[in-house]
């Protein structure tokens, strides 16, 4: 979860906890996802038990998360729902209410972060005429951007994430060739997001914060705009193409390619072209470093014994330690702080020499590294499909290691130190 | 009648062209309540999977309502032009997926 919602879905607990939402109730979650455990462990720091994390995906059933036994929706009915509060963080609140409520759920529910600012599965006028005024507020700023780059195409990278990014720049330039497009801007979520587009050399671009873009997102939908494209692989609710995930294993990177543009199977992706020296070699010893990126939104975080494990062999080893940061986010222990633009990120990787990330959208960005890359995936499933996170989300050239709950041991370092593949 | 539609069946098939119809009524059996919501003139007889002819005005109406919001994730839109961002369609088209593949994920 990125800091932003963290942020909200804390405050949101906070209040609710202060009004006494949760008082003398059993706590439930809707939702086994990366987000869910984050609220799970705030809830435990606080001192609350969670009764047990509600999911849909029978592949996810039946495990534990920390002791909370993962359980199908329908396992709550025939207990006493009076007592109950449900809380969501994910983006398939509407749907889950629905659910919920269908089943005849009568207890609490709270929606702890809003994820999704397009769905709400009503069809009161109230509801109609608000999501109205949402597009119109999506028009006024399409206006405005057409009025500043007049006869450009716009290309809406709607999500921030860096991954996500990273293929649409990959492959638009495959896209704009069938379509004969030469003039274009490229809008995203946030500096860093628009900073991948800058280094594939997209002069024209534009930085929205998530509710305006998701409002223009909503205005392109609706007026059909002919002079746009909204470039990602699960965005907005219109897009079916992880649909095809529920029949088949298909890789991140190919969603891009093959299903948001349309290209050929092996139409090779567009390389960087604007990457900057590393600024900070004189404080780093070439080849002796390990920069750690402990960090992600897409995949649920490796567990912090793993990290530790890690640092003390690298460290054992002689070796200088880095944890890669960024905004709030905190060293490691016995690490150093490494905070670098992400366009001298691939040059600090191969200038430290070996890089060991979780499974994030950076590691799409240092993907051509030339340097020992090792990239960690916590054991679970994507989304709702029957898929684990390093089937959809594995990367070639890479030592791509599944980490399972509580394997803990000096095993790790060895895996690491050998390049072996693992579980994969 | 919208909310009816929603609330009676687990998938609402929006489809102007009648170019699945033959695949989806060979598919039928075993699915869930579904209904195929077309503009096109012949619709095959209700078996399985239900299919209703609009009008195009309907038609269009319930376009520009499913363009304003997510109102339900019951709603399946498949059109071959117009769409302006990806398609799960392209699967097909690259090889990735079987039109077998392709109804089923549409369906899921």
């Amino acid at each position: 979860m990125d800091q932003h919602h963290y942020r909200e879905m804390k405050q949101n607990l906070e209040k609710l906890l202060v009004s006494g939402g949760a008082l003398g109730k059993d706590i439930y979650i809707f939702g086994y996802c990366n987000a869910s455990k984050e609220l799970a462990d705030l809830l435990m720091r606080k001192g609350y038990l969670v009764s047990a994390v509600l999911d849909n995906n029978p592949q996810k059933q039946g495990s534990h998360y920390k002791g909370i036994p993962i359980i199908g929706p329908a396992e709550i009915l025939d207990r006493d729902m009076e007592r109950m509060l449900i809380c969501v963080v994910s983006r398939a609140y509407a749907a889950m209410a629905r659910q919920l409520y269908e089943m005849g759920y009568s207890g609490s529910l709270e929606k702890l972060v809003e994820y999704n600012t397009f769905a709400e599965y009503s069809l009161s006028p109230e509801t109609i005429s608000r999501k109205k005024e949402r597009v119109r507020r999506g028009v006024e700023t399409l206006a405005r951007i057409r009025g500043k780059y007049q006869g450009y195409f716009y290309l809406i990278c709607p999500f921030s994430a860096l991954g996500d990014v990273y293929y649409a720049m990959a492959y638009m330039a495959g896209f704009f060739e069938t379509r004969h497009i030469s003039k274009y801007v490229v809008l995203t979520v946030g500096r860093e997001c628009s900073e991948i587009a800058a280094m594939f050399g997209c002069a024209n671009r534009e930085a929205l914060c998530q509710e305006d873009m998701d409002e223009l997102v909503q205005a392109v939908l609706f007026t059909k705009a002919g002079d746009a494209f909204i470039a990602h692989h699960d965005r907005p609710y219109a897009n079916l193409l992880t649909r095809a995930l529920k029949v088949k294993r298909i890789p991140f990177e190919v969603l891009y390619r093959c299903g948001v543009f349309g290209l050929e199977k092996d139409f090779p992706p567009r390389q960087p072209i604007a990457l900057r020296r590393f600024s900070g070699r004189g404080s780093m010893e070439k080849g002796n470093c390990v920069v750690i990126s402990p960090y992600a939104k897409s995949v649920a975080g490796i567990d912090d014994q793993v990290w530790k494990e890690i640092v003390f062999h690298f460290r054992r080893k002689g070796m200088q330690v880095y944890t890669n940061v960024s905004g709030e986010e905190e060293a490691l222990p016995h690490t150093r702080l490494l905070r670098v633009g992400l366009m001298e990120m691939q040059s600090a990787v191969e200038w430290a020499g070996t890089f060991i990330g979780v499974r994030s959208g950076l590691c799409d960005v240092i993907k051509n590294a030339r340097c020992c890359k090792v990239v960690l995936f916590p054991d679970c499933y994507y989304s709702d499909t029957r898929w684990k996170a390093a089937d959809f989300f594995y990367l070639e050239g890479w030592e791509n290691i599944v980490v399972k709950e509580g394997q803990y041991g000096i095993q790790w370092a060895d895996i690491i130190d050998a390049g072996q593949n693992v579980d994969i | 009648m919208l909310e009816e539609w929603i609330s009676r069946y687990d998938k609402v098939l929006l489809m102007r062209t009648p170019e699945f119809f033959d695949r989806l009524v060979s598919f039928g059996p075993g699915l869930n309540k579904i209904i195929v919501l077309t503009t096109a003139f012949e619709v095959p007889p209700t078996g399985p999977i239900t299919f209703q002819r609009i009008s195009e005005d309907v038609f269009w109406e319930l376009l520009e309502l499913y363009f304003t919001y997510e109102f339900s994730d019951k709603i399946r839109l498949v059109m071959d032009c117009g769409i302006n961002y990806g398609r799960l369609y392209h699967m097909v088209d690259q090889g990735i997926l079987t039109l077998e593949e392709y109804l089923t994920a549409l369906l899921s």
